[in-house]
């Protein structure tokens, strides 16, 4: 005992400081460990929902970047294709016109053709008739003679039959 | 650049010289009176008077210096953690980081050492132990402790003459006399009521812990009669539990002890410049002593709630 009391120790004084202690660590831990602690971890919670929260933002924002995208190539993609439809319809029609050109150029010349053939064969056919007619009238000058109007008429339609 | 023997430099190295020799002679410091005992500078209740040795009481509770110390602790507690968490913000400034920082590190500490579910229940009292027994040590190095209080009749070996300084204020000279300084205020741990009260207190907590955790094979480890040898490391056990409280409280008593001595004894042998580096020593030994507490504390507790049979 005279050893602890050389030392310092005492009962008094060791249970105050023990009450002491024992208070020290309530309050602390009450008023200071507690609040601290729970900032803390409302803090890792803010941050984390925070970090979630960009992480959606960027999620949604790569979304509607795709979609937007898909969209774009959907409008580029119909517009080329009536482009190509606008192509191939004026290449038809182009083709119809000059077809249509073509028949009617054709049908013309034939027209002109046909045409032109009648007016020969009528203009040879007339040719026969006068030359026949000429040469009844040289004949009848020669012969000197005339025929009558009937059979004057049958001679000739006789001849032109005979050379067709 | 390399010479050190420039002019320059031994100008500088003679003028150290010159101010710590000189100092010696111009400002002759006394020896503190080294006690073991915190003294009792006032008596709640009671009577001061002069007792066999330095002050003791007369009736009533006497009040020690280390007491007043364990206030002034108490107060730099206060006023940190007012001033730190007086408006707690989501984005912390200044001190409440500090205080965030810290108390985050130990509880990271805590986690590590006593697992996740251990933590919430362990934490408190071991960054008690580290916050008290910090300020408790740096109040060492605050000038005027242990160098401010009553001037009494040493009654006994040494001692040191009183000069007045100013009327009714006294000081020690360095010339021999019958009187002692008995501070207002010592560090409160080189009172080893301190360190044995949360030592105590510590080991009473890792019995309840263990408890708590195995229940009453918990005491399996002090009392276990399956053979011989672990009887006989169960004596051991009961032994060891008790010299913890011992070397818990002796170990910080006594580094914080030795270093108030040699803050006492440096200014003695050389006032100026020399107990420099040994405040700054003293600054570190501060700091590692308190975390040896609260670690030690802590592998206490942690090993107490861990079970035995699985070894």
């Amino acid at each position: 005992m005279e050893a602890l009391v050389s030392l310092g120790i005492n009962g008094p004084f060791l249970l105050t400081y023990i009450v002491h202690f024992l208070l020290l660590v309530f309050l602390l831990h009450r008023f200071v460990y507690r609040p601290v602690l729970n900032m803390l971890a409302e803090r890792r919670r803010r941050i984390e929902e925070g970090l979630k929260a960009a992480e959606l933002a960027r999620e949604e924002a790569a979304r509607q970047r795709a979609e937007l995208e898909k969209q774009l190539e959907e409008e580029r993609r119909r517009a080329q294709e009536r482009v190509a439809a606008a192509t191939r319809q004026a290449e038809q029609l182009r083709e119809q016109i000059l077809a249509e050109a073509r028949a009617e150029a054709e049908r013309i010349l034939a027209e002109a053709r046909e045409q032109a053939q009648q007016e020969r064969e009528r203009i040879l056919h007339d040719a026969r008739r006068q030359i026949a007619e000429l040469s009844l009238l040289v004949a009848q000058k020669v012969v000197g003679e005339s025929l009558d109007e009937q059979k004057q008429h049958q001679i000739i339609e006789r001849f032109l039959a005979s050379e067709l | 650049m390399g010479n050190v023997f420039r002019p320059k430099v031994i100008g500088v190295v003679l003028l150290v010289l010159l101010v710590m020799v000189g100092s010696a002679f111009v400002i002759p410091v006394p020896l503190p009176a080294i006690i073991l005992p915190a003294e009792p500078i006032f008596c709640i209740g009671g009577q001061l008077v002069e007792g066999k040795k330095g002050l003791a009481c007369e009736g009533g509770f006497p009040f020690t210096n280390s007491m007043l110390a364990t206030l002034m602790v108490d107060l730099t507690l206060l006023v940190i953690f007012v001033t730190a968490l007086r408006n707690m913000e989501l984005v912390p400034r200044g001190l409440q980081n500090a205080v965030e920082a810290l108390i985050e590190f130990f509880y990271g500490f805590t986690e590590d050492v006593a697992g996740k579910e251990n933590a919430p229940r362990f934490f408190p009292l071991v960054m008690t132990i580290f916050i008290f027994t910090l300020v408790a040590n740096w109040w060492e190095l605050v000038p005027g402790i242990e160098s401010v209080g009553w001037i009494t009749k040493a009654h006994g070996e040494g001692g040191w003459a009183k000069r007045e300084l100013l009327p009714g204020f006294y000081t020690l000279v360095r010339e021999p006399g019958e009187y002692i300084l008995v501070p207002w205020l010592r560090t409160a741990t080189t009172d080893l009521n301190v360190p044995l009260s949360m030592a105590l207190v510590t080991m009473v907590y890792v019995q309840i812990s263990g408890v708590r955790a195995l229940g009453l094979a918990y005491f399996k480890r002090f009392i276990n009669f399956n053979s011989f040898m672990d009887f006989m490391v169960g004596i051991l056990e009961i032994i060891s539990e008790f010299a913890k409280i011992i070397s818990f409280s002796f170990r910080l008593f006594g580094n914080l002890f030795a270093g108030t001595v040699l803050l006492f004894v440096m200014p003695y042998l050389v006032p100026l410049l020399v107990p420099l580096p040994f405040f700054a020593l003293e600054v570190f030994v501060g700091l590692i002593q308190a975390f040896v507490f609260a670690a030690l504390a802590l592998v206490f507790l942690s090993i107490a709630v861990i079970s035995h049979d699985h070894h």
